[in-house]
């Protein structure tokens, strides 16, 4: 099977991407964001219809994850913590949701250590962060809608 | 007589496409990087412009914007060689105005003059035989498929005699990369090996070594993501800069061989139990062509893995009813698996532990959340090493 050289045209609605300061411009103290639309863009070859097909999906699983989180913190169950905080964790680094995946890493840490001494309160900042994720991504990909899957939350 | 200028900054990639070009009747400038292209044009008033995309001092995609903001070469015909992997950079290049974007991996001289022909026309009959060292082509020949395929095998020849000096550079850059102790030494590393791999690519790209062209060039997107992105420089990526120049020795070794210069079709297992990391998966598998089955319950992948062969494996590690080294373990009595490449995806804290991989039977692993190139690198030096080199 000899491969033809000509990349075929992929145009597609171009993606927005996040601004990145200049090379050369004085390093501000800019607070990481929420989001690292260069993964988003990576995964979707910058497909604006793909982006939001994937957001969409992680919007509802994580909003299902959320709810099990808080009722495994509340029940207490460590190992359902664990387990749960992973698989989102797994999905939010993949994805680029760089600040949202270290406050799930720490709920499975201590789902692993049978010891939920403070995962309720890093549930509650996990919970705040991803309204944070929904709201920038909103603003991203569509200024004028409200945030995908916002209904569910 | 048409007019074509080349921008390409490996100098043996312009003379041979030059020559080419000239030999079947254009007239033909080059110049190594974007600033000097971009003079040449206005003075040469060429009908089409080729251009590589990664150049020095001024990138491929300025060069693109700067030609299309004038008046007089806005409609003109611009075909891009790229890197495949470097979807990204594509998408750019078409936004900017190219007109064709062509895949260095895969286009020998001829097939630039085909797209020259399509393009633009002209290219009369030959008045003159190719040479593949880049010197002016003086003698009348008749043009042949015969003296194509003799042009062609000639270039290899070179390409191949220059092998053994290239590993030797590649492994002495690898090196140095792997010393580095500062941030400052480890992207000058990377990036004057990412600047040999660039070159690696092209060569064999025009010399017809499709396959050391394809891992050439998807070694060059990582590099290039990592000296972007330096803080994905870790014991994984690093692990797989190194594999990768290791198994391009292999592929440089074997390019004498009859090897079939074509990704040969695989089919390769995804079990992975959360639907984003998996279609994560198959994206950076598709980049390099390479086609999947992925399912979600170990159990299931276990009873696919019992029926059908497959040429590689990727299994998350927590998965629920069964951890991926377990599967492994159970895979590795299947009488069709015993020897299957297994790479599990694990966390980047686990990454350094790697006695449960072992002890499952596990061939390789990759930290997560993984760089979707590093994955396509690792797939494909594990499936083409299968191909070549089975398992005794």
């Amino acid at each position: 099977m000899k491969k033809d050289p000509i990349i075929k045209d992929k145009m597609t609605p171009a993606a927005p991407t996040a601004p990145s300061p200049k090379a050369d411009a004085p390093a501000p103290a800019v607070e990481e964001l929420p989001v690292e639309m260069d993964r988003l863009n990576d995964l979707t070859d910058g497909n604006a219809d793909s982006i939001r097909e994937l957001i969409d999906l992680f919007f509802k699983q994580t909003t299902q994850q959320l709810a099990q989180l808080e009722a495994a913190v509340r029940a207490n169950k460590a190992d359902d913590v664990r387990r749960v905080a992973h698989s989102c964790a797994g999905a939010s680094a993949t994805l680029g949701m760089t600040r949202f995946v270290p406050l799930l890493r720490e709920l499975e840490k201590q789902g692993a250590s049978g010891a939920l001494t403070t995962a309720a309160q890093v549930y509650e900042d996990a919970a705040r962060e991803f309204k944070l994720i929904q709201n920038f991504l909103a603003a991203q990909l569509n200024p004028a809608a409200p945030p995908p899957g916002a209904a569910h939350s | 007589m048409k007019k074509v200028l080349i921008i390409e900054d490996d100098q043996i990639v312009a003379n041979v496409y030059r020559n080419k070009l000239a030999v079947e009747g254009y007239q033909t400038e080059a110049a190594l990087d974007g600033e000097t292209g971009l003079k040449v044009m206005r003075t040469f008033q060429p009908d089409a412009i080729v251009l590589d995309l990664i150049l020095p001092k001024m990138s491929g995609i300025e060069v693109i914007k700067e030609i299309r903001s004038e008046a007089d070469f806005s409609k003109l015909p611009i075909i891009v060689f790229s890197n495949t992997y470097l979807t990204n950079l594509i998408q750019d290049a078409w936004k900017a105005g190219a007109t064709k974007c062509v895949s260095k991996i895969n286009c020998p001289p001829k097939e630039l003059l085909e797209l020259m022909r399509r393009t633009i026309g002209g290219g009369a009959v030959s008045p003159a035989r190719p040479t593949t060292d880049g010197a002016p082509a003086t003698k009348p020949a008749k043009f042949t498929s015969e003296a194509d395929a003799e042009f062609q095998a000639g270039l290899q020849k070179t390409l191949i005699a220059s092998l053994p000096a290239t590993l030797v550079a590649l492994r002495a850059g690898l090196q140095s990369l792997i010393k580095s102790d500062t941030e400052v030494a480890r992207l000058k590393h990377i990036h004057e090996l990412y600047r040999r791999v660039h070159a690696v690519n092209g060569n064999a790209g025009i010399a017809g070594l499709v396959l050391i062209a394809h891992l050439a060039a998807a070694l060059e997107a990582l590099l290039k993501e990592l000296y972007e992105k330096p803080k994905n420089i870790n014991s994984s990526t690093l692990r797989t800069i190194a594999a990768t120049v290791d198994f391009l020795g292999f592929l440089f070794e074997r390019s004498t061989r009859p090897d079939k210069q074509e990704i040969p079709p695989v089919s390769i297992l995804v079990v992975d139990d959360e639907v984003i990391s998996r279609r994560a998966i198959i994206y950076a598998l598709e980049k390099a062509q390479l086609e999947s089955v992925s399912v979600e319950d170990p159990n299931a992948a276990f009873k696919l893995l019992s029926e059908n062969q497959f040429d590689l494996v990727f299994l998350d590690v927590d998965m629920p009813g069964m951890t991926g080294y377990e599967l492994c373990t159970k895979l590795r009595n299947l009488p069709l698996h015993k020897k299957t490449p297994v790479v599990f995806i694990t966390g980047l804290s686990d990454f350094d532990n790697r006695t449960s991989s072992m002890m499952a039977g596990g061939n390789d692993f990759i930290a997560k959340p993984f760089l979707f190139i590093e994955l396509t690198v690792k797939a494909l030096i594990h499936v083409l090493r299968g191909k070549l080199q089975p398992a005794k």
